[in-house]
């Protein structure tokens, strides 16, 4: 009986937990509306989820043709291309280092960490400009990644997952006449899968989707990220043309959500079967 | 000259000494145990022979040659760790490969993608194999070579560590409880393996266990060690029957030696139960002393008979053996004794006896623990 009951705990927590849900997808159930409606419709005064002219196509066209969406796409996977390997290849040694080797300034060195995770990039972020104008290298892929190579969550998050890991296994492999920097790349680096792919997420999300700091250091739309591709349309050609600014947002959102749908389920292969333990 | 060597070595973490002037040598071809209670700093000497850690003091020899300040991988010493310590995204074939591979490849042809092209690596690769397929087969695991260690099970995973170890031929072979891991039966079974590899390999080898059955049953010589020292390094034998310090009797048996406190009278008589068992103990009348005494070396008469009067107090069937628990007068938690079944037969719990004690069978240590050396003319002092 406990089971069919309407009211069941169960069915409460699905309950809430759609509702939920819900309020965190509504923005984006409502953009795709908004990309599949005439101009007509989004400013006519009844309000409906489903459009009544399909207009997704004219949309779509619009957004491909009056900003360089290709160009857009590509200088947002470079960028952040660009800034996920660095992150890696400079966090994970530097995790490793912290979290397993024995030396005096282990110590320090976590302090420094902390410290590190508290400051945020809009207190740097003047510092930094004026070099990069100093250097003139303003209006460039370099401009826009450099800042973020060394991540300090992304140590702090490496080196949490790499304690994790036996002693035992990383003496096994010194025995086996490994150098520790063949130790990173062929024990660490191979069983870190999981880290990797959460650190992933993260990374990539938090800068394809970042407006601040290309918004500082770049002015034309060649090396315009996404998000500053999406600005300069709005302010210059789309107007009053929601339907098309939110087909281009709608382009822009997308590899994300497909990166994300991918990577989750790697993500807890990875949990599950790199068998750590024993 | 030894083949391996580790010469007063001491540790201590901080203020916390662990081990304090160790010194355990292997002769070509020996087996060597190190045994003692969990904690005593068996694993930490390990990983120092290892060269994973480092001694505040004390060297490490190998066959003449220092090597206490080499780097693991120089040192050539091969491990099997508590865990395995496989790695967990190789096959048991790559994993037991590992350690020749890192050896006999150049850093270009181990290369994942340029390797390939690289002069000599195919011929290299193709020997590599050979070996880890011998060594496989020796071990009966050449069916699980394509596994990787999450899919097989504890005894799998630890054969394919004693491979990894053994596809090499190490200077000495170093075991951290490699069994402890292992299920009862497998356990017996894999010792009597380990002990057939260690034969035909010849390597000089250090087995850690804390199991003082697996330790005499394998080794040449035992090391019992106990709170960071070495109180005894000899064979099987003399550890059981000529332990050094009370704590190597106690530690050595099953069941354990029973200690009985005494005060020793004069002529250097150690009294038991108001009887002189033994005599001959050094040192002036009245010192404090414990008295020894193995439990198969008790011989259980029936009442009035010569010996110290005793009432027993339980029984325990083991199959071939019987324990049969007495109280006698000055014997504190009870004397036991392990007795043939059919010479206990007519005994139950309160049935009173008498216990027959040989002076040789009598251990008798000092407060500082040590062994009481017995005058030459001791003898047998139980008639009354
Ligand atoms: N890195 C360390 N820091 C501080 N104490 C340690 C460390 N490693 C081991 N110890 C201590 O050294 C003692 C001996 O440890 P270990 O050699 O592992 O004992 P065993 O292998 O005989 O059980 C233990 O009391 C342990 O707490
Ligand atoms: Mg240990």
């Amino acid at each position: 009986m406990r089971n069919t009951a309407f009211f069941s705990m169960r069915n409460l927590r699905l309950a809430m937990l759609s509702a939920g849900a819900l309020v965190f997808l509504a923005p984006y159930i409502w953009m795709i509306s908004t990309a599949a409606k005439s101009r007509e419709e989004i400013f006519s005064s009844s309000l409906t989820l489903l459009p009544q002219h399909w207009a997704l196509w004219e949309n779509l066209a619009k957004a491909l043709t009056r900003v360089p969406m290709g160009q857009l796409l590509w200088n947002g996977l470079v960028v952040c291309g660009l800034i996920f390997f660095f992150q890696v290849v400079i966090a994970i040694p530097c995790a490793y280092a912290m979290a397993k080797l024995k030396f005096r300034a282990a110590r320090t060195m976590m302090t420094l960490v902390m410290l590190g995770l508290l400051i945020p990039i809009h207190a740097t972020a003047l510092p930094i400009y004026v070099a990069l104008n100093k250097a003139g290298m303003l209006n460039s892929y370099f401009a826009l990644s450099a800042p973020f190579f060394i991540s300090v969550f992304g140590i702090f998050l490496f080196l949490q997952f790499f304690r994790a890991m036996p002693d035992d296994l990383i003496a096994a492999a010194r025995l086996d006449g490994m150098s520790e920097l063949a130790i990173v790349n062929r024990v660490i680096v191979p069983n870190a899968w999981p880290a990797v792919t959460a650190f992933a997420i993260f990374s990539v999300v938090a800068h394809w989707n970042d407006l601040f700091w290309p918004l500082i250091v770049i002015t034309g739309s060649e090396r315009a990220t996404p998000p500053l591709g999406l600005l300069f349309f709005r302010a210059a050609e789309a107007g009053d043309d929601y339907g098309a600014l939110m087909a281009a947002t709608l382009i822009i959102t997308l590899p994300l959500v497909a990166a994300f749908l991918l990577a989750q389920r790697r993500f807890i292969e990875g949990i599950t079967l790199t068998g750590l333990k024993g | 000259m030894s083949a391996f060597a580790l010469r007063n070595i001491s540790k201590s973490y901080g203020t916390n000494s662990i081990l304090n002037d160790v010194s355990i040598e292997a002769e070509d071809g020996e087996f060597i145990a190190l045994v003692g209670p969990s904690g005593c700093g068996k694993s930490t000497l390990l990983r120092i022979a290892a060269g994973l850690d480092h001694g505040d003091a004390g060297s490490i020899w190998m066959g003449g040659r220092e090597i206490t300040a080499e780097h693991p991988a120089d040192r050539n010493v091969a491990m099997v760790f508590q865990s395995y310590a496989l790695y967990p995204h190789l096959t048991a074939e790559q994993n037991i490969a590992v350690p020749l591979a890192m050896r006999t490849l150049s850093t270009l042809q181990r290369m994942p993608l340029l390797g390939r092209f690289v002069a000599g690596r195919s011929t290299a690769q193709a020997a590599i194999k050979q070996q880890v397929l011998a060594t496989a087969t020796s071990l009966k695991i050449d069916h699980l070579l394509d596994r990787k260690p999450g899919q097989m099970s504890g005894g799998q995973r630890q054969r394919v560590a004693l491979a990894r170890a053994l596809v090499r031929q190490p200077g000495v072979f170093l075991m951290d409880e490699p069994l402890s891991n292992l299920d009862a039966n497998l356990r017996v079974h894999t010792r009597a393996e380990i002990v057939d590899l260690h034969r035909r390999t010849g390597v000089p080898t250090i087995y850690v266990t804390h199991d003082q059955s697996e330790a005499l049953s394998m080794a040449d010589r035992v090391a019992v060690m106990m709170g960071g020292k070495v109180l005894q390094f000899a064979s099987p034998a003399d550890i059981y029957d000529d332990p050094r310090h009370v704590e190597v009797a106690k530690f050595v048996g099953s069941p354990r030696i029973n200690i009985i406190d005494a005060v020793t009278a004069d002529n250097g008589a150690v009294f038991f139960s108001g009887k002189a068992v033994v005599d001959g103990v050094t040192g002036p009348a009245g010192t404090p002393v414990q008295l020894g005494i193995r439990p198969e070396r008790i011989r259980l008469r029936p009442q009035g008979a010569k010996g110290i009067a005793a009432i027993v107090t339980r029984l325990e069937f083991l199959g071939s053996e019987v324990l049969v628990t007495t109280q006698a007068d000055g014997a504190g938690d009870g004397i036991v004794i392990k007795a043939a079944p059919a010479d206990v037969s007519h005994l139950g719990a309160g049935s009173p006896v008498a216990l027959q004690i040989d002076a040789d069978a009598c251990l008798v240590f000092g407060q500082d623990g040590l062994r009481v050396p017995l005058r030459a003319t001791a003898r047998i002092a139980v008639d009354a």
